[in-house]
């Protein structure tokens, strides 16, 4: 992938990377259970907060599919708290994560 | 319907799927309504985008771990708790047993990423089918499937272009049981959005105890169930490194050099690698035959009722 290549620009990142990922699959919401109980109007009304694919986040905000992937993919990795996983280590057996403890260790 | 095609009886041929799958361990298996996987699954990601004359999703679910493994550290879980294999092992074998015993076009349905899209979208959505063909029912739990009988399971999935009768999705949900309930209306919370380590998930109930709402932040939840997400991380650490103590650092500190250990053995030490939410969960954890442990005495019991 290439930043230049598919017209992606600073000004770009910076105005829509929130609205990117906020519609991508990267933040689901839904509301009651539409899916199982078959309520289609339901599943189109939450289409995007169940997470759209790129190219209908692209449509959305009037940018290229490939843009709105070059954008989607870097952020994923940018925002991507590779300390986190290390509370995994203090866990189980009994003890369960509290979010009170949290920097206490 | 009792359909008969060159001889076929397709719910015989139903029958015969599904009895091969349970032989092979699967716990449920069930057809979903094809028309409505379409309708619902966006462009790209339908079926018939990847089988073009696909007819028929069999969704095949398989237990999740022994009732020993919740009571382990979650650093163990992170190498053995995911059951996934067995699930694809399944579909994988029934592609070939539809096509051996009915001479009609099957595949596997690959669970995998799409390689298009980075680390974050499935090329198709085994979730989704499950949940149609009534194995599964949306959780609070970042809508991880539940089954009332079977608690947490992993599925897989198999594309075939016999027309079989479609199954329907379940007609009540087991999540939020009555503990989680009682839970939430004195804390607002239900267990699994409580104890989460990365505090990803948080919903509502309506006044009935029913899920209202679910939200989902599947970007945290990735930190602890992704770690492969990390390697280019740390290769890019390694490659921006001052000098060669940081580049030793990014690549053999701590916890990073595990990682190359777990490239080496396979997905099984890198994928899902959390299971805090469902450790807490009751339906996960306690449903009738959610583990062999339960399924034995299920079975035990039920011998000793025919016995008499």
């Amino acid at each position: 992938m290439s930043k230049q290549r598919f017209g992606v620009t600073e000004e770009m990142m910076e105005k829509y990377s929130d609205r990117i990922f906020e519609l991508s699959l990267n933040h689901q919401s839904r509301r009651g259970d539409p899916v199982r109980h078959l309520d289609y109007e339901q599943i189109k009304a939450q289409r995007e907060g169940t997470g759209l694919t790129d190219e209908q986040i692209a449509e959305q905000l009037d940018l290229t599919t490939e843009q709105v992937r070059y954008i989607r993919v870097v952020l994923e990795h940018k925002r991507f708290d590779n300390t986190n996983y290390a509370k995994l280590f203090k866990l189980g057996s009994g003890k369960r994560y509290r979010v009170e403890r949290e920097g206490t260790d | 319907m009792d359909q008969s095609t060159d001889g076929l009886n397709i719910d015989d041929a139903k029958e015969s799927i599904f009895a091969y799958a349970r032989k092979k361990g699967a716990l449920a298996v069930g057809v979903p309504d094809l028309a409505a996987i379409e309708r619902i699954a966006p462009a790209g990601h339908r079926p018939s985008d990847l089988m073009p004359k696909v007819k028929s999703v069999i969704s095949i679910g398989v237990g999740g771990q022994t009732q020993g493994a919740w009571g382990v550290t979650a650093k163990a879980l992170t190498f053995f708790g995911s059951t996934e294999s067995l699930a694809y092992k399944i579909a994988y074998g029934m592609a070939y047993f539809i096509e051996s015993r009915f001479e009609t076009r099957s595949v596997y349905c690959p669970p995998d990423l799409d390689p298009e899209l980075g680390a974050r979208y499935p090329l198709q959505s085994v979730k989704l089918h499950a949940e149609l063909a009534g194995i599964g029912a949306r959780s609070l739990a970042g809508d991880i499937l539940l089954h009332p009988d079977y608690g947490y399971m992993y599925f897989g999935s198999v594309y075939t272009e016999l027309e079989l009768e479609p199954d329907t999705p379940m007609t009540d949900n087991p999540c939020p049981a009555p503990s989680c309930v009682n839970m939430y209306k004195s804390t607002g919370r239900t267990p699994c959005m409580k104890f989460c380590p990365a505090q990803c998930l948080d919903g509502e109930l309506d006044e009935d105890g029913n899920q209202a709402a679910m939200n989902y932040d599947m970007a945290k939840c990735a930190e602890m169930t992704q770690q492969y997400e990390v390697v280019p991380q740390i290769i890019a650490e390694a490659i921006a490194a001052d000098n060669p103590q940081d580049r030793d650092d990014a690549l053999f500190g701590g916890s990073n050099k595990a990682l190359w250990y777990k490239m080496s053995v396979g997905s099984g030490g890198l994928l899902a690698q959390c299971f805090e939410c469902m450790r807490v969960c009751p339906i996960a954890t306690q449903a009738e035959l959610s583990d062999p442990l339960r399924r034995a005495k299920a079975r035990r019991i039920a011998a000793e009722g025919d016995s008499t």
